[in-house]
This record gives structure tokens, sequence and C-alpha cells, in this order.
């Protein structure tokens, strides 16, 4: 199934999910067609709904000694906390809750691919796009908050002091203003492909399995993908973090020098 | 994977700040609180502890000493009942003495007395012994009251005699 539909979608070979097995079998109705061009963002919203409903049950009203999953929620939380709080320093505490969210819900995005008849969101660049424009956004919004509109703009243009400096204006805005716009870019290139090369990944090694089985006149495919979940698992997680990090360090780099400390 | 769509892209956008919306509100402001209280109730009861660890050596000190002081004013009521006791007994045997010296004394005038008494009843018996003697001796009837005087005179010389 995974070769049929890698040669139905282009060639790349994915593991099929609900929404593709339904378009592959109702490719003409237009409730599936709609399905399948939002795709992305209906396993997106799956994901965050799940994270939800799962804080919603188990960490709205925490106990003093936590119990069942309010330990792993905790243990997350304070993790996420400890990792925000190094790289920014106490004043960090109030970008965990966007940086904790972002990581918990770029991870299970990127651990989605690993659930049969669910895709990975963030395989796609406008999972990918959409995320890191929004970081682009809050890191743009905290420069101006925390310099103030003037002390923002004298960050872009390089923060000039003397007759050199005002000189090199003309240079260093252009470039800090492309620095700023490559960062959201960068965040998406590298998480979109990352994920996708995992889900390929997945799909050649099912569709080599669906060739030994046929080989073999097997009536079930050798599941060959099963050998690499760790790694996705390792890659998943990575990936996540690196797309976290990246976005902390970008506040850090937007915020005052003494708040880093 | 490629074709990007700005619809999408903002869709996508839209749904993480809605999840960050959710979140911040059941996930992250409650488990942060809860996070921030127990850590806060761990250092204060640290810290209580840590005191009361202090308190607790303060009290150990102080009853250390208190019962050092105890320990020495016991010893030195000790020293004082044992001089105490050295004098009382010392005055009860000075007291006991003069009672025994006094009862001596009075004994002594009782039998001096006894004796003085008893001389008394031996001269006269031994006067009524003597006239019985005499007038059985002389058979003859004499003038008592000159004899006695007599005899009276010769007991008295043989009593200074005797003392002799």
């Amino acid at each position: 199934m995974a070769v049929e539909h890698a040669v139905a979608h282009g060639g790349i070979p994915e593991l099929p999910n609900v929404i593709t097995v339904l378009s592959d079998r109702w490719h003409d109705s237009p409730v599936v067609a709609f399905l399948h061009q939002w795709e992305n963002l209906i396993f997106a919203a799956l994901v965050g709904l799940t994270l939800s409903l799962a804080c919603w049950r188990y960490a709205r009203k925490p106990a003093v000694v936590p119990r069942g999953w309010q330990n792993l929620l905790e243990l997350l939380v304070e993790g996420i906390d400890r990792f925000v709080q190094s790289l920014l320093g106490h004043e960090g505490r109030r970008y965990t809750p966007f940086i904790g969210t972002l990581f918990l819900y770029i991870w299970l995005m990127n651990l989605a691919g690993l659930v049969p008849g669910v895709k990975s969101s963030t395989s796609n660049l406008n999972t990918t796009v959409g995320l890191a424009i929004v970081v682009f956004g809050y890191v743009q919004w905290i420069g101006i908050r925390a310099n103030g509109l003037r002390g923002y703009l004298d960050h872009l243009a390089g923060s000039p002091r003397d007759v050199a400096g005002w000189a090199l204006v003309p240079l260093m805005l252009p470039i800090h203003l492309l620095g700023e716009l490559v960062k959201p870019m960068s965040l998406s290139l590298r998480l979109g492909f990352n994920v996708f090369a995992e889900d390929v990944l997945l799909g050649v090694l099912a569709g080599l399995g669906l060739a030994f089985a046929a080989l073999l006149h097997s009536p079930v495919g050798v599941p060959l993908q099963a050998l690499v979940f760790p790694l996705v698992l390792i890659f998943s997680t990575v990936q996540a973090l690196v797309f976290s990090l990246l976005s902390t360090v970008y506040i850090a780099l937007m915020l005052p020098h003494k708040a880093h400390h | 994977m490629l074709q990007l769509d700005l619809q999408q892209i903002l869709s996508q956008s839209i749904a993480f700040l809605l999840l960050l919306l959710v979140l911040r509100r059941f996930a992250w402001k409650p488990l942060l609180g809860v996070l921030d209280a127990r850590r806060q109730k761990i250092e204060d009861d640290l810290r209580q502890a840590a005191q009361q660890r202090a308190e607790t050596i303060r009290l150990q000190q102080e009853l250390d000493q208190r019962l050092g002081q105890i320990d020495q004013e016991a010893r030195t009521k000790i020293q004082q009942a044992i001089i105490e006791g050295k004098r009382v007994a010392v005055e009860v045997q000075e007291e006991a003495r003069a009672h025994a010296r006094t009862v001596i004394a009075k004994a002594k005038e009782t039998v001096d007395l006894e004796i003085a008494k008893a001389r008394v009843t031996l001269r006269d018996q031994v006067t009524a012994m003597t006239l019985e003697a005499a007038q059985r001796i002389l058979q003859q009837k004499l003038d008592a009251p000159a004899d006695r005087r007599l005899i009276e005179a010769a007991l008295d010389e043989l009593e200074r005699q005797g003392r002799r």
C-alpha cells in the first residue's frame, strides 16, 4: 500500500494515513478532498486536542503530592522550565509556557508519525512555517516590549554610537532584518525536512517490507520500519529540542543583556 | 511538502496560539504554581528544621549548663549540710556532756546525803546498842541524859579518830 500510495503521490514514499486511505478510495468525494487538503492541520489539531485534554484532565487542579500522569506532566514542565531558565535566567520563567508548548506540540506531532494511520504534521512545511512565523512574531514583540520601539530599532540598526556606526546603518539594518527573517526560515526548513526525511525513511522501509512479503508470498508485510523506530524517537525529540532551543536563543538575543543572568 | 499555502500556514499559527492559550490556562499556570509552592514548602520546611535543630542544640546547651549549676548547687548544699551536721553533733555532744556532768553532780550530792543520813542512823543505832550493852553490863540504873552525852562524846572522839 505504501508503494501504491507513493506512486500516487509523486513518487515520494510515505506511510499512508487514515485520510490518504480515504482519499485513495473516494478521491472524487469533496468531503474527502477537503480532509485531504487540510490533513496536516487536522492531525496537528488532533495532537493539540490530545495534549489539551491530557493537561485539562491531569494538570488543571494539581495535587500537592503528585500521582500517576501528573508526575509525568510535572517532570516535563519542570524540565522545560529549568531548560528555559538555564538560558534566560530567572526572568525566563515568563517564557516557559511559550517554549514548553512549542516543544510539546512539535515533539508529539513528530512522534505522531509512528502511530499507524496518523501523519506527522511537522513533515509538511506549512506547519513548520506556521510555527516559525509565531516564533518570529513573538521574538519581535519581546524585542519591542523589552527594549522599547526605539531600542528595538536601535538594535536592528546595529546600535550606532559614533559616526562610523551611523555610516554603517544602511548596511547593518538590511543585514539585521535579513538575519531576523532567515531565523524562522531556517527553523521551519530544518524541522520540516528532518521530519519529512524520517517519514520517507519509514515509508521506504515499509515498502521494502511489503516487497519482501510479496517475495515470500506472505499475506502479512515484514515490519522493517520498526527497526528505525528508536532512531525516529531520538530524532523526533532532538528536532523538537532544537526548534525550542533556537527559539529560546532568539528570545535571549532580543532581551537586554542584564536579563540573561 | 514543498507547496506553501498561506491559508494553511496561518491556520497552523492560529492552532498553535489556541493550544498555547489552553495549555497556559490548564497546564503551565497550575503546574508551575504547584511546583513553586512545593519548592517553597520544602525550603520553608528545611529552614524550619534547621531552626529547630539550632533551637534544640541551644536548649541542650542550656540544659547542660543548668544541670551543671544544679550539680554545683547540690554539692554546695551537701557540703553545707555536712558542716551543719558536724556543728549540731558537736553541740549535741556538748549538751550531753553538760547533762552528764549535771547528773553526776546530782548523783554525788545524793550519795553524800545518803551517806550522811546513814552515818547519823548508824550513830543512833550504835548509841542505842551501846546504851543497851552498857545497861546490861553495868546492871545498874544510870542517869540516862548524862550518860547519853558521855557516850556521844566518846563516839565523836571515835569518829574523829576514824577520820584521821
